[in-house]
């Protein structure tokens, strides 16, 4: 895999080459062409960006000693105050697919420079025109080996088979779903949401929900603590944690996408690296690794094989579990942003 | 007379430097807060350029109302149940002997030490579902399923007002400790009973610190962010979650700077009678 | 010692005999259950550092140290340690000077807008830690403050003006002006007043404002998440560790902190008994 990789960048550095000789007064000027030395990174922090930073990090600075500056943690808030201040010191940042309409709305990211990317081969969901597919990440069901094991939502919602106290996320765009498949609507009738359907259905289970978790470990702390039985969860937190008891399941899972972005007003160098350590990030035998690792999977349509053959469980985009789940509708989230988010908070707050 | 004219001399000299003394602090504050902050508010009538639409759009919705009113009635609530128990607690300290003095003030000063963060998770060792008392109900029969103590407003309240004592408590000591014997001494030689030295005397002598102690309580809990988050399970937004939101999630910053606006003047209007009510007494 | 609740009196014989509070039973009563209140997280903390378990379980199942030797073999640990010490003593040396001169300013000066400035000092108390973080944030991205100590000092210590101001207000107004008045004219300068005379009367608000404004740097989280970059103060780790999962380090961190601060206040309260402060008058 290696070889091929150092080889199409050599065919890569050469064509440029050949290009800037035969083609100077049709190509930019050589020294626009360079790569800054360094360029900052906005990462969320914790055990996804410290396997990001010893797989892909850290093998393309040692090979092209181009550094790559953190800043941990990285919000939403903070990239818009960063574009907002115009001294804009990342290249790359980390969003979800609903937060890319946003973004995109409010002026605050740039386009992906696909050309200078060029990736290998990658799912065509993952090359959004404003952002690079990273990783599949999955809300899943999880439980407490000791409790009754759900098949589906409307397991989960049935609080008098499968007794226990709940856990599910704040962020409605990861519950509301959920709501409406317990109520009954199959996978591919969820869009556009029905509102009110899901609040009839989330009023069945309000008061069994002791926590509506904030953070990703939450909900795994909750369920190790035995604070409650039943959570919605991302997989890559529930997934290590099966030597512990922990249990999920893709089925009726929420796949969705975990984008890089490039903010807006990056020093033009400073991206041109950033797009080119991009690239490393469409490599199937790295993505294997990181998804070891994180249990999070990568864009590579070859990845698939080179997962450990034993666990391929716990992966978000095998061929069996990625069949089981629905991709959002992250435009229908961004429209709806304003309105959903008024609904939720009232309906949480109406006792 | 004298003192008046003493008083006057000192002011007339003191009135100049009055400002002296103030100013290195104003310097400071107006270039790192006052600007960035009026920076942040001038967003809230942003968009077009100028307007109010956003105080507007504050008032007009539901939700916000509420979760105002709900961040009002927690701060209330906190600082009633902070007022009862401290006052007590400042009140006993000071009738301590200085060693016994000494080791309750470290008392109420050491959690302070112990991070904000640990103090609400021990918090949720303690009264969660799988906490120590939800395991020893249950052991003993009392309840069949764990009781919701936290993961609600009690929860929030008894994690605000774990934190909040001590603000209130440390300077009401203080003033209670400044309180001059000798007048306790006459009123009880003039024959007045217990009941009357204390109330008529003693208390209002600490009233100046203990309306600036309660106040502070307040605006803190207005304020408060992460033991609501951590405690309230996701069911008591009070305003900082509400503000975390807006900017950082939905964003929505014209309408984070309205609110903040309108939190600022109603503090500043807490402050002023704060202040009157101080002067009034003090 | 027993407690000796009210106040001494002589009688008409000139004995010294105690008054009680009036209700003085419910008063003890009501204040022990505050006190404990006050300290149980710590009696649960304490010994769970201890703990042997891999998470946050009382009591603990066994003993260990792990938590500890986590600590101290983590250089990034004690890397925000040495942040937060410094950085918290730097902030409330600042705002205990500038903010005790300025309330000896508001209280025994006249000048207009003194009610407003007074606000002014008070108000970063008031506006929500979010907002004034990305308030920060904007402005020191600017001024290219971002991942600075000075700029997260001066932060620090704005957020403890507020508590400096307001107690050290208190105390001076309670403070009788004549007594300075009375120094001043049989001829001590105003640093002598400072120190024979201010100081030693305005101690024990000025302990509770420095303990505040340097605990509220201390424990500060959000305003450091925006504008430290990538440095860590203890809390700021901590809360980006609890993303991951509740690491029990945060109980050995607290348990230490608790050691360090009683250990000082045994020597502040030897200094302060030899000051004469705790002693009854």
């Amino acid at each position: 895999m290696t070889t091929i990789k150092l080889s199409r960048r050599t065919l890569v550095r050469v064509a440029a080459g050949g290009a800037a000789a035969f083609g100077a007064p049709f190509v930019i000027p050589a020294r626009a062409q360079e790569m800054a030395k360094k360029f900052g990174f906005g990462q969320p922090g914790g055990a996804s960006t410290e396997a990001s930073v010893d797989i892909f990090m850290k093998p393309f600075t040692q090979r092209t000693g181009i550094e790559i500056v953190l800043d941990v943690p990285s919000s939403f808030g903070k990239l818009r105050a960063m574009v907002q201040s115009g001294n804009v010191t990342s290249s790359l940042w980390d969003l979800g697919s609903q937060q890319i309409e946003q973004a995109v709305a409010l002026d605050m990211i740039e386009p992906i420079d696909w050309d200078q990317v060029n990736p290998g081969p990658m799912y065509p969901e993952m090359k959004h025109q404003y952002g690079f597919g990273q990783t599949y990440f999955s809300t899943v069901m999880a439980w407490r080996q000791n409790v009754k094991a759900p098949q589906n939502w409307r397991d989960f919602w049935n609080v008098k088979d499968f007794p226990g106290k709940r856990s599910l996320s704040n962020f409605p765009a990861y519950t509301i779903p959920a709501a409406l498949m317990a109520d009954g609507v199959t996978a591919d009738k969820l869009y556009p949401i029905d509102l009110d359907r899901a609040f009839k259905s989330l009023d069945k289970i309000k008061k069994d929900v002791s926590v509506w978790w904030t953070t990703g470990a939450q909900p795994a702390q909750l369920l190790i603590d035995n604070e409650v039985q039943y959570v919605n969860a991302w997989n890559g937190r529930v997934g290590p944690l099966e030597e512990q008891g922990i249990r999920h399941t893709f089925n009726e899972g929420f796949l969705d996408i975990a984008f890089y972005v490039s903010p807006k007003g990056s020093p033009r160098a400073e991206k041109r690296a950033a797009m080119v350590f991009l690239r490393d990030w469409t490599d199937a035998a790295k993505q294997a690794e990181y998804a070891k690792r994180t249990y999070y999977t990568g864009s590579s349509p070859n990845l698939a094989p080179l997962l450990p053959q034993d666990k391929l469980h716990v992966f978000p985009t095998t061929p069996d579990n990625k069949a089981k789940q629905s991709l959002p509708n992250g435009k229908w989230w961004y429209d709806n942003a304003a309105l959903v988010e008024k609904r939720w908070q009232e309906w949480k707050l109406s006792g | 007379m004298v003192a008046a004219a003493a008083a006057g001399v000192g002011a007339g000299g003191r009135a100049r430097s009055g400002v002296l003394f103030v100013l290195p602090l104003l310097l400071v504050v107006t270039v790192c807060f006052n600007a960035p902050i009026a920076l942040m508010l001038a967003w809230s009538a942003h968009d077009p350029p100028f307007t109010l639409k956003h105080y507007r759009e504050l008032f007009e919705t539901t939700i916000y109302l509420r979760v105002m009113w709900a961040t009002v009635r927690i701060s209330l609530a906190t600082t009633l149940i902070c007022g009862v128990i401290g006052y007590p607690l400042a009140l006993w300290i000071r009738g301590l002997s200085p060693n016994a003095r000494l080791i309750a003030l470290a008392l109420v000063v050491l959690p302070f030490w112990i991070s904000i963060l640990v103090r609400t998770y021990a918090w949720i060792v303690m009264l969660g579902n799988a906490g120590i008392v939800n395991r020893t109900l249950i052991s003993l029969g009392l309840v069949g399923s764990p009781l919701s103590i936290i993961y609600n407003e009690l929860g929030v309240l008894i994690g605000t007002v774990n934190v909040l004592l001590p603000f209130l408590v440390l300077p009401l000591f203080a003033a209670m400790v400044r309180v001059d014997e000798r007048l306790l001494q006459a009123a009880a030689s003039l024959g007045a009973p217990e009941r009357t030295i204390f109330w008529r005397v003693f208390f209002p002598l600490t009233l100046p610190a203990f309306g600036a102690g309660l106040i502070l309580v307040f605006i803190l809990t207005l304020g408060f962010y992460i033991t609501p988050a951590i405690l309230g399970g996701g069911r008591v937004p009070m305003i900082s979650n509400m503000l975390d939101l807006l900017i950082n999630q939905l964003p929505n910053w014209e309408l984070a700077a309205a609110i903040s606006t309108v939190l600022l003047a109603a503090v500043l209007v807490a402050n002023a009678f704060s202040a009157r009510l101080r002067n009034r007494l003090g | 010692m027993a407690v000796r609740p009210g106040i001494a009196v002589a009688d008409a014989g000139g004995a010294t005999m105690r008054l009680a509070w009036p209700n003085q039973l419910t008063v003890t009563f009501v204040a022990v259950s505050a006190l404990v209140f006050l300290t149980l997280p710590i009696v649960i903390v304490v010994p769970m550092s201890f703990s042997s378990a891999g998470t946050l379980i009382f009591p603990p199942p066994g003993f260990s140290l792990r938590w500890y030797q986590s600590f101290f073999a983590d250089p990034r640990w004690l890397q925000a340690a040495l942040n937060s010490v410094l950085i918290a003593s730097a902030a409330s040396l600042i705002a205990m000077l500038l903010g005790t001169i300025a309330a000896y300013g508001l209280v025994r000066g006249t000048f207009p807008g003194k009610r407003l400035i007074e606000a002014n000092f008070i108000a970063p108390l008031v506006v929500p830690p979010v907002g004034k973080a990305v308030a920060l944030y904007i402005a020191y991205a600017k001024l290219g403050l971002i991942g600075s100590f000075v700029g997260l000092i001066l932060a620090h210590a704005i957020l403890g003006v507020p508590y400096v101001v307001l107690l050290m207000s208190v105390a001076i107004r309670s403070f009788d002006q004549r007594i300075e008045q009375v120094a001043a004219s049989l001829g001590a300068t105003f640093p002598t007043i400072l120190r024979r005379v201010l100081l030693p009367n305005l101690a024990p608000s000025a302990f509770a404002a420095w303990i505040m404004a340097f605990i509220v740097s201390f424990d500060e989280i959000i305003i450091t998440f925006f504008v430290f970059g990538r440095r860590e103060t203890i809390p700021k780790r901590m809360f980006t560790s609890l993303e991951q999962k509740v690491d029990p380090t945060i109980t050995a961190i607290a348990t230490m902190l608790v050691v360090v601060s009683v250990v000082t206040l045994i020597a502040v309260a030897l200094l302060l008994r030899r000051g004469g402060v705790l002693r009854r008058r």
